[in-house]
């Protein structure tokens, strides 16, 4: 547990928005202990999503060194890629980001098909399930299963998405303005649970505009026009 | 795992996909409808015209045909084992009289119990459907019997159609019918009268027997007299009314005004047997340096036969070998030398052998070998028997390549209309192609999610493209199931069609056919579902593609 969940170097990254180059992120430097709660708080447009999408592996950064885990992003194939964010990494976005075809148990269950093949799956299967319930049952959702996401409140569908990002048991999890769609009281709700998991060992970078928010975070990086304040 | 579990929640739950698997389903249809019904009629051709003419045809190409026919098929038989029958026949046309009716037709000299060795004649014949000894000279309480069931026929028909409201009633019909009845009757007595006279004309002889069988002084000379007397003009009278079996002819079923078709496909015949029938024949076989004078003689209408092919059936008339050879002038020429009194100069000649093959060579490609066998049959003959076939040698065909004109024609428009349905079919491919272009426009948000939790660009892809081939083969199901089932019962549905709008689509006047072709193939049914899977795949493989290139971090930020 010495090793570092994720150690960032010198991070660039430009965008290029018809015949503009945005430089989104301009040498950003990072490290993240296993167990902390990092917030990142910055404007909109200063880099913060581009950042969490590099730390999940969404994304390239165009220079500097990423690990994660031990593992260095630029030497990482796609599959490989690919699995770690599956297994170790969870991912709440803002917007949900919910199949609206799938009802809340199997949204959840979702990463832990992604997680094993056909026949692993028939194996799992039964002990899957059972542990998307204990997770939706905590975060007050098990009366909920057989809800498609539009028969949700925002507050519900958030919480469906975080019980979606630690189905696997990441290692991390990265949330993105996890509470900027929601009202400030639900929004609060939403930030308990994160402290929650956080109290029982889970590794968070949130990243978010709301400095009141960030205040439950066990540290704080300000980030302006793609650099670390 | 996750892949299938996405294509197939998608396929349940996008509503939109549903568009796409009606546009399979209905392009599947539409090509499994047409291909069947072609096949179908095609199938009905080809048996037609092997019952018509045998699996081999032997062709004299001189005009005075071919001669040793006889002894050519006893070596024919021993040459090529495959032979398992074979008849002469000959072919000519002339004019054909019933009544006051004249058709120019064209007659085919048969000789009966060898032609239903070779061919299916006995199918589908008025009196002797079906029967195994077939002939000229069949019992004639069956020719009562099947003119009165005939009679049934109309009269059940007429009463159906009277009973029909005014504005719906078919009065030319029921005229008609009215006719056909009439003369259905008139045989009828005929036929009885016939029969009557047959048993009054044994019981005089049995007379007459007697009376003759008395002794000198007890037999009564003026009976006998009168017995003989009477007995003469019933014969004359049969002679002339119901000629003897090889003054009788068979009458194809579809000459003109010979018979017609009801809307409902019931075949009413308004010359049954008994009548008389007129035939001018060209004698063609005494060649083309006489002027020729045509043989007129009188016939006795014994039947009606068909064979499905509306071109044979409408004009052709079936007479007795040896009748029809003998007024072709195609019988045996006795030398004119009176020093060699009974020396046949030119033996007797048919225009055609057919040739039945044993149903293990059957096949189309055995039988081109056979075919082949039998030409080198006809070469080895002609070189020991001059007479033969004269100066061009006669050949040989298979039953495919002598109907090719007619198969060919239905094979090509199959090809045609199944190409031009094929073309439209590949509509459903654009359709799938819109359908899932714009369902992968919509998903890009779910595409970012599955590859945010782990999924790879390929599972992406995969899910697009299972969903898509689940969909070409839910529609191909539905549309062959679909297909299917109307190809079944569509004479059913065209009946329906008939009472609900009172339009025949299919006239049964005019084909020959009772009943519209209603056959599924189901190498057809295979083909076309591979053919649905393909187009499928064809259609959804660049949304695919697209959804698999997309960058997780761009989906995720569509908006």
């Amino acid at each position: 547990m010495s090793k570092r969940m994720l150690d960032a170097r010198g991070l660039h990254k430009s965008y290029r928005m018809g015949r503009v180059n945005l430089h989104v992120l301009r040498g950003v430097s990072l490290s993240v202990e296993h167990g902390e709660f990092v917030a990142v708080i910055g404007a909109s447009g200063s880099g913060k999503s581009t950042l969490l999408h590099i730390l999940g592996l969404l994304d390239k950064s165009d220079k500097g060194q990423f690990i994660l885990d031990g593992n260095d992003a630029a030497k990482l194939s796609s599959r490989r890629r690919n699995r770690i964010r599956c297994r170790d990494v969870g991912f709440i976005f803002q917007f949900y980001h919910l199949l609206g075809e799938l009802n809340v148990l199997e949204n959840v269950m979702i990463p832990a098909k992604v997680n094993c093949s056909t026949i692993g799956w028939l194996g799992r299967r039964r002990r899957a399930g059972t542990q998307a319930i204990e997770l939706l049952d905590r975060l007050g959702l098990k009366d909920r299963l057989k809800h498609r996401p539009g028969e949700l409140s925002g507050g519900e569908r958030q919480r469906v998405a975080i019980a979606r990002a630690l189905i696997n048991k990441p290692k991390i999890l990265l949330a993105d303005e996890p509470t900027g769609n929601l009202d400030s009281k639900t929004g609060l709700r939403i930030m308990e649970l994160l402290k929650t998991f956080n109290d029982a060992g889970q590794t968070i970078v949130m990243v978010t505009h709301d400095r009141n928010l960030a205040a439950a975070a066990t540290r704080t990086i300000g980030l302006r026009d793609g650099r670390l304040k | 795992m996750y892949k299938l579990f996405l294509c197939l929640r998608y396929l349940r739950r996008r509503y939109l996909a549903l568009v796409a698997v009606v546009a399979v389903a209905l392009c599947v249809a539409m090509v499994l409808i047409v291909v069947s019904l072609f096949d179908g009629f095609l199938y009905k051709v080809e048996h037609a015209a092997r019952g018509l003419c045998g699996d081999i045809v032997v062709d004299g190409y001189s005009i005075s045909g071919i001669k040793l026919y006889d002894e050519f098929i006893v070596y024919l038989k021993d040459e090529v084992p495959e032979v398992e029958a074979a008849t002469p026949v000959i072919y000519t046309y002339g004019l054909l009289r019933v009544g006051s009716r004249t058709n120019t037709v064209q007659i085919c000299g048969i000789r009966l119990p060898e032609r239903l060795a070779v061919t299916q004649f006995q199918r589908d014949m008025f009196v002797q459907d079906g029967w195994k000894n077939t002939s000229f000279d069949p019992p004639l309480e069956h020719l009562i019997s099947r003119t009165e069931r005939h009679m049934e026929l109309i009269e059940s028909i007429i009463q159906r159609e009277s009973s029909k409201p005014d504005d719906k009633r078919d009065e030319h019909l029921l005229h008609r019918l009215y006719a056909a009845e009439n003369n259905s009757a008139r045989q009828r007595e005929m036929l009885i009268t016939v029969s009557l006279l047959r048993k009054t004309l044994e019981m005089k002889r049995r007379e007459l027997q007697a009376e003759q069988a008395k002794p000198a002084g007890l037999r009564n000379d003026e009976k006998i007299r009168q017995l003989t007397e009477r007995m003469e003009e019933v014969t004359e009278w049969l002679g002339k009314n119901f000629r003897p079996p090889e003054k009788r002819v068979i009458l194809g079923l579809g000459l003109a005004n010979m018979s017609f078709r009801t809307p409902d496909g019931d075949t009413v015949r308004l010359v049954t047997p008994g009548r008389r029938a007129v035939l001018t024949i060209l004698p063609l076989g005494r060649g083309s340096s006489t002027t020729i004078t045509p043989n007129t003689a009188t016939f006795t209408v014994i039947d009606d036969a068909r064979t499905d092919l509306y071109i044979i059936d409408s004009n052709t008339v079936y007479v007795p070998f040896e009748t029809i050879q003998e007024l072709t002038d195609m019988g045996a020429e006795y030398s004119a030398d009176e020093d060699k009194p009974g020396v046949i100069a030119i033996p007797a000649r048919c225009t055609q052998i057919q040739i039945k093959i044993k149903p293990a060579y059957a096949s189309d490609s055995k039988l081109i070998k056979v075919r082949q066998k039998v030409n080198s049959a006809i070469k080895k003959f002609a070189d020991n028997n001059p007479f033969f076939a004269g100066a061009i040698p006669a050949d040989a065909q298979t039953w495919r390549e002598k109907q090719a004109k007619y198969i060919g024609t239905i094979e090509k428009q199959r090809a045609v209309v199944t190409i031009m349905f094929g073309v439209i079919s590949l509509v459903s491919v654009l359709m799938v192609f819109a359908i899932f272009h714009m369902i992968v426009t919509q998903k890009i948000r779910d595409i970012g999610v599955v590859r945010a939790v782990g999924g790879s660009a390929g599972g992406v892809m995969q899910i697009f493209l299972g969903f898509g081939t689940a969909t070409a083969m839910l529609g191909s199901a539905i549309g062959l199931t679909g297909g299917y089932f109307f190809v079944r019962n569509i004479n059913e549905i065209e009946d329906w069609m008939s009472n609900w709008f009172g339009v025949r689509v299919y006239d049964r006047e005019v084909y020959l056919f009772d009943k519209i072709p209603n056959t599924v193939e189901p190498m057809t049914m295979l083909w076309l579902a591979v053919g649905a899977l393909v187009a499928g795949l064809i259609g959804v493989l660049l949304p695919a593609i697209k959804a698999g290139r997309m960058q997780p971090v761009e989906a995720l930020r569509y908006e």
